[in-house]
């Protein structure tokens, strides 16, 4: 994405934003809007700018400074307006999505919001006295995915496990992957079926998919991941469901199902190793159930994307049990998960 | 005079029946406030109903749903009277602007309101309706006898 299309992605981003807060937004140097991901506003503080490892703090004036001292200062009215505004006065539209932490942008942008939880029953139902905004800009990078693709999804559809550590790119390298099997990347078109409960893959807006997900992809979104998994298999007959961070119960059950109408899954989870991410027992089901044929390891957040590792399931049951080769792992400096793995079907 | 009552009976109603519809859709679609306005106010028995129409045209300018809500509900305060538009007024800060269950209790609230407001108009009808009708009849007559 070149610096002129990263900057008009920042001021659509704040666009959002109320008038007197957007404007100094928009006023900041370009090279500036293009290398930030993140604009955060808190009550009583003032508004700053996230560039890969640097924060600056914004003036009125659009100046920004390294030290908050004598920045303009947010107050709490200005929050609590930014948080309408945001919902385009449609609050209730969004209104699940405050309850998960987030309220979904035009653009494809999100803004996390941080306040005082409204508990029913001990369920969140709403979020009141917004403390703090971080809006974060959303950056499609295309080709983030085509390692995958070249190595895996030209030869083969198969189940894919893609890991890492939060802000590694997990979500990014979904999305690409999405829109090149469903856009005939491979030379043939993948009936995929996104299920988006967060709305950060496809980012519906107002009915709209604000990201190109290919021209063969069913996007659910809002459902939450077991009930879309389930909906997905009963209706869109795809051939592959992609899914973000796996991980709870009701969504294990889900795709299990789904391996049972010969679904394939790619999804994402949270773990800094693959060792780590194997030792929650619902992931380590899954792959004990034949769920993921591959393992993929991102690298850390400074180099979003980058694929430090591509696992082979059957060696790594192999590996645990003794009998194979050493995996061809890319990272030599693991070779040990101590997990005991059950051969696909005999779990029961 | 007469026609002039049945007409604000007639507004009341349609402004009812208005609040009914944004009741429902926010209960089971909760779409966009821009979307709920510009789809109630292209329905063919709102087509008369000036303040929605202000507010849409408002809305699609650009203007935020409290200011185009209350352009468009102060534009027609003459015409809708002052009691209706006291009930109507107060929906443009809280309609899209307050959580879903508050903004429903806020229309059911102003529901009743202009329920009492229907109440009081049709009662007026009944009572001045009459009246006015007879003494145009009579007028009209006086006017004839003055002429022969």
């Amino acid at each position: 994405m070149d610096v002129q299309t990263s900057a008009n992605r920042f001021d659509q981003a704040v666009y959002t934003l109320p008038k007197h807060i957007r404007e100094p937004l928009l006023g900041v140097a370009g090279s500036v809007k293009a290398s930030a991901f993140e604009v955060r506003l808190r009550v009583d503080k003032p508004i700053s700018i996230t560039c890969g490892g640097q924060t600056w703090f914004l003036d009125r004036d659009a100046q920004l400074h390294n030290l908050p001292r004598h920045c303009w200062v947010l107050s709490p009215q200005d929050i609590s307006q930014a948080v309408v505004e945001m919902c385009a006065y449609s609050i209730h539209s969004h209104q699940q999505e405050m309850t998960s932490g987030y309220i979904s942008l035009r653009g494809g942008h999100r803004a996390g919001i941080c306040g005082t939880a409204v508990l029913e029953r001990g369920r969140i139902t709403g979020v009141r006295d917004v403390t703090s905004i971080n809006l974060r800009i959303a950056r499609e990078i295309r080709g983030v995915a085509n390692v995958l693709i070249d190595e895996i999804y030209r030869k083969e559809l198969c189940g894919l496990l893609i890991t890492g550590v939060p802000s590694s790119g997990k979500t990014t390298i979904l999305r690409d992957l999405a829109r090149q099997l469903a856009g005939g990347v491979t030379g043939r078109y993948i009936r995929i079926a996104v299920v988006d409960e967060r709305g950060e893959l496809g980012a519906v807006y107002q009915g709209v998919p604000q990201n190109d997900l290919g021209d063969t992809c069913d996007i659910l979104s809002g459902y939450p991941k077991g009930e879309g998994i389930l909906s997905a298999v009963r209706t869109l007959s795809p051939q592959v469901i992609l899914c973000d961070e796996i991980g709870a119960g009701a969504e294990v059950e889900s795709i299990l199902d789904g391996l049972n109408c010969g679904v394939k899954i790619i999804a994402t989870a949270h773990g800094s190793s693959i060792a780590e991410v194997l030792r929650r027992p619902q992931i380590r089901r899954l792959v004990e159930q034949g769920a993921f044929e591959k393992i993929v390891r991102l690298g850390d957040a400074e180099e979003p994307g980058k694929i430090l590792e591509i696992a082979n399931v059957g060696e790594l049951e192999d590996e645990a049990a003794g009998t194979g080769p050493a995996r061809p792992l890319l990272d030599p400096d693991r070779n040990e998960h101590g997990i005991e793995f059950v051969k696909a079907g005999a779990a029961d | 005079m007469a026609s002039n009552l049945s007409r604000r009976v007639r507004r009341i109603e349609n402004s009812i029946s208005l609040l009914g519809m944004l009741y429902d859709r926010l209960r089971y679609l909760q779409p966009p406030m821009l979307g709920l306005i510009a789809a109630l106010a292209g329905l063919e028995q709102f087509a008369g109903t000036v303040y929605l129409q202000r507010c849409r045209g408002a809305m699609s300018e650009g203007q935020p749903f409290p200011a185009a809500w209350r352009q468009g509900v102060e534009a027609d305060r003459d015409a809708v009277g002052a009691g209706h538009a006291q009930v109507l007024l107060p929906l443009g800060e809280v309609l899209g602007s307050v959580d879903l269950e508050s903004q429903l209790t806020a229309l059911r609230h102003a529901v009743s309101m202009l329920e009492s407001e229907l109440e009081q108009a049709r009662e007026h009808r009944e009572k001045y309706g009459r009246l006015y009708r007879s003494m145009g009849v009579l007028c009209g007559l006086a006017v004839a006898i003055v002429f022969i």
